[in-house]
């Protein structure tokens, strides 16, 4: 069964307040999975009572449907509520779909035409995923278009095209990053020469700030607090950077290597320790970079680098000393723990595609491209693998959601919840 | 997607004497088999777990010169066809060991001079035999005498003996080949060539003529074949297997099928088992227009003149047609390109006019338009049938 706080649609369990790793933000996600990451936008999850063996076949399929043509956006959670983008034609399609049946509760469409020039081979899109605060849905189109929806009726409330209004870049594939909320508002990658990174109210869309010319990026802006100040941690570009969350201001700056700027990962920030843990593809490998804090000021500097670890468009999440992610690019993809303070690699294990990672307590689960799920538990010299099912067909990008025991997954065209419980 | 890389490495000149062990033994069945795909090998889970896999990239470069100086004949054959792949460490800071085995194969009918009669020579019983030896292989599963010469730009170089066992015409012979070997940490300048991290060896060698199992038919062809050959071989090598799509959206089954076809037909000239296969994945993707014109375009291109079968390639050219509706102007080319090979002028130039009427885009309109104009040329003339 389920954990309960996944199921009830009163008010009462809407209202439960979801305080997310500490005061990060002072206006609560109410919802289980209200962003790229989850929760704490970190991949992390805290489930209880995973069945650990699953049965011949696979975790028991509770309902599996089509979505649209396209896409590959999380899915978000808000009680019976699952919201997230897919794509019909020239359209970007927000679903908000019933978290039991999977029926459709709603559906939004958007004009969001590719544009001349764009590179098809990943699609149209969307990428980007959905963000959940509060009654609002903001949704960020593969052509920089931001909206902001009613989540109860699917209404558009504003929007902004950022590639006309600031010359965002589509960076040639779609644009991918996920916006970030941070009190009453809602931060977004821009990418443009003017402007690089903005932010908008939330509930007026105004423009509140924005942020000098950065290069674009796909990696998905995340919150951290670095000795006591809140800042907004990106990797746009090869330029890795501290920004003010109220207005924009630069904390602190890294310039790295050209090669930094393949980045598509998302970041990871070690509060403890002040290490923040980045890895690239292509030419580039992994760094942690040392942030702290000087008087008023903030010094950056790159503790180390390694290229035995090379992240392509996957995640990456932290289990005490160590970050594990898929490695690889075009290539074979090897899940690879990398130990986070000196950068040596502690296994290369084969067996499956590029692949995406939620950490469950000491525990992951994987998902890869061809739509093979797993759970294992991390050791010194590998993953053991506990269970491992197909589920999905080719082509499975998308990070999965897990709530209680529930697991929502999706590939391009289809979207089903699975029963992980014990 | 897939573009060419440069490597560099120094080459060595040595003569290296091959000694045959018993004869009629066969050392084909140690090295692996190949790919589904036929364009690399199928690495054994123990080399798998051994280090890092490169695959050949085949196709791309020429990758094996054979050369036979005699006083009235010079003979130079040449390749792009081998295939295989190499284990390296995940570690490149053991400089002991940069490479820890590997495995290729040439498929003998590949191997191709400037003159069909030469090659007939050349694949014929008293030489290589290719009809009953189709392929020459080598597999090492070691190295010796390794000497790290440095690193430059993000690439190592290293001199060294690759330990292992030719095949050659059904003989086994240990084969030490000095080779030079550079790795190639994936940059913006390699890109330009493939994606990927990769791996380049280099050698010459000399080898006895008679080591390879050749036996000239009568004493006159001490003048036109030399005893010792040269041979100078190249290999690019990378991270990604020739059967690894590089568009995400690419269907892996249908493009190992479509690589599957093109081995047989192409490289190993096994044209009955080749269309046998084509046929089968044909009615696989009876309803995939731009597969079923892959189909028809491979068809006209990867095989010899003798080998096409041309009611194949426009029965799946049509098809193709019939599903895409007269919409995209690559499968309607397609369709023109098939009757042009058939020798129907008439019907290739009606639809490369109509895939020009569709392109709006100036460098394949121009590159339509030429071909457009070699169809009515051909037309006008009323000759053979213009080559695809």
């Amino acid at each position: 069964m389920p954990a309960t706080r996944s199921r009830s649609r009163g008010f009462l369990h809407r209202a439960a307040p979801w305080v997310v790793g500490g005061v990060l933000m002072s206006v609560p996600l109410a919802a289980q999975w209200p962003q790229w990451g989850g929760p704490d936008r970190d991949f992390n999850v805290d489930a209880r009572d995973l069945a650990e063996t699953w049965p011949q076949g696979g975790p028991p399929v509770l309902w599996r449907r089509p979505l649209g043509e396209n896409g590959h956006s999380s899915i978000l959670v808000d009680g019976a509520h699952l919201y997230t983008m897919t794509r019909r034609g020239d359209d970007d399609v927000v679903v908000a779909l019933d978290a039991a049946s999977g029926d459709t509760v709603w559906e939004t469409a958007y004009a969001a035409p590719t544009k001349p020039g764009m590179i098809p081979d990943m699609g149209p899109g969307p990428h980007s995923t959905p963000l959940l605060v509060g009654p609002r849905l903001f949704t960020m189109s593969a052509t920089v278009k931001l909206h902001c929806l009613d989540k109860e009726s699917g209404k558009v409330l504003w929007s902004h095209d950022l590639m006309e209004e600031m010359g965002a870049s589509h960076m040639g594939r779609g644009y991918g990053a996920s916006p970030l909320a941070f009190e009453e508002l809602v931060i977004v990658n821009v990418g443009g020469r003017e402007t690089g990174i903005a932010a908008f109210d939330q509930a007026s869309g105004e423009l509140v700030w924005k942020g000098p010319g950065l290069r674009p990026s796909h990696s998905s802006p995340i919150l951290a607090t670095i000795d006591g100040e809140t800042q907004v941690l990106i990797a746009m570009g090869n330029q890795r950077a501290g920004l003010d969350p109220r207005t924009g201001t630069l904390r602190w700056s890294l310039e790295l290597p050209p090669t930094a700027a393949t980045t598509m990962s998302t970041q990871i920030w070690v509060e403890e320790e002040n290490l923040l843990f980045g890895s690239a593809a292509y030419a580039d490998g992994s760094r942690v970079i040392h942030v702290a804090r000087k008087g008023d000021k903030f010094q950056a500097e790159v503790l180390w680098y390694s290229r035995q670890m090379r992240i392509m468009f996957g995640n990456a999440v932290r289990m005490g000393d160590y970050v594990y992610g898929s490695s690889g690019d075009f290539g074979p993809a090897f899940l690879t723990a990398i130990h986070l303070k000196t950068g040596n690699v502690a296994f290369r294990q084969r067996g499956f595609a590029r692949a995406q990672l939620l950490r469950v307590g000491d525990r992951l689960l994987i998902l890869d491209e061809d739509g093979d799920l797993a759970l294992g538990t991390p050791g010194a010299e590998g993953i053991e693998i506990h269970s491992r099912a197909a589920v999905l067909d080719r082509t499975a990008w998308t990070v999965p959601t897990l709530v209680g025991t529930r697991l929502y997954l999706r590939n391009r065209n289809e979207i089903l919840a699975l029963d992980l419980g014990s | 997607m897939v573009k060419s890389f440069v490597i560099t490495a120094v080459a060595a000149c040595l003569l290296v004497p091959l000694l045959p062990r018993a004869a009629g033994a066969q050392t084909e069945e140690l090295v692996a088999p190949r790919s589904r795909g036929g364009q690399t090998l199928e690495v054994p889970e123990v080399h798998l777990d051994l280090g890092q896999v490169y695959h050949v990239t085949p196709g791309q470069d020429t990758q094996l010169s054979l050369a036979s100086n005699a006083p009235l004949q010079r003979l130079l054959a040449t390749t792009s066809r081998i295939v295989g792949y190499v284990v390296a460490p995940f570690e490149l800071a053991d400089q002991k060991k940069p490479l820890l085995a590997g495995a290729f194969r040439l498929p003998v009918t590949t191997l191709r001079t400037a003159s069909p009669e030469l090659d007939e020579m050349l694949h014929s019983a008293p030489f290589f035999d290719a009809a009953g030896h189709p392929e020459i292989t080598y597999r090492f599963d070691r190295v010796a005498n390794v000497v790290y010469q440095g690193t430059a730009d993000d690439v190592f170089h290293y001199r060294l003996d690759l330990v292992g066992e030719l095949d050659a015409k059904g003989s086994h012979h240990p084969l030490t080949v000095p080779t030079e070997v550079s790795f190639w940490l994936s940059s913006n300048q390699t890109l330009n060539r493939f994606v990927g991290d990769m791996v380049t060896l280099r050698c010459k060698l000399a080898v006895a003529a008679k080591d390879l199992g050749w036996a000239p038919p009568h004493p006159s062809y001490r003048l036109r074949i030399a005893e010792t050959l040269e041979i100078d071989l190249f290999l690019l090598l990378n991270t990604v297997s020739p059967e690894q799509p590089l568009d995400p959206q690419a269907d892996r089954r249908k493009f190992t099928d479509e690589l599957r076809f093109v081995t047989l037909l192409r490289d190993l000239e096994d044209v009955e088992t080749a269309y046998e296969h084509g046929r089968s994945y044909l009615q696989r993707a009876w309803s995939d227009a731009p597969a079923l014109a892959r189909m028809a375009r491979l068809t006209l291109t990867e095989a010899r003149d003798t080998d096409r079968d041309l009611a194949f390639a426009l029965k799946a050219a049509l098809r193709a047609q019939e599903l895409d509706g007269g919409r995209d102007p690559q499968i309607l080319a397609t369709l023109a390109q098939v009757y042009a090979a058939r020798g129907d002028a008439a019907s290739a130039l009606e639809w490369q006019q109509r895939a020009l009427a569709l392109v709006e885009d100036e460098e394949k309109a121009r590159a339509l338009g030429a071909t457009l104009e070699r169809y009515r040329r051909q037309r006008e003339r009323n000759t053979d049938p213009a080559p695809p």
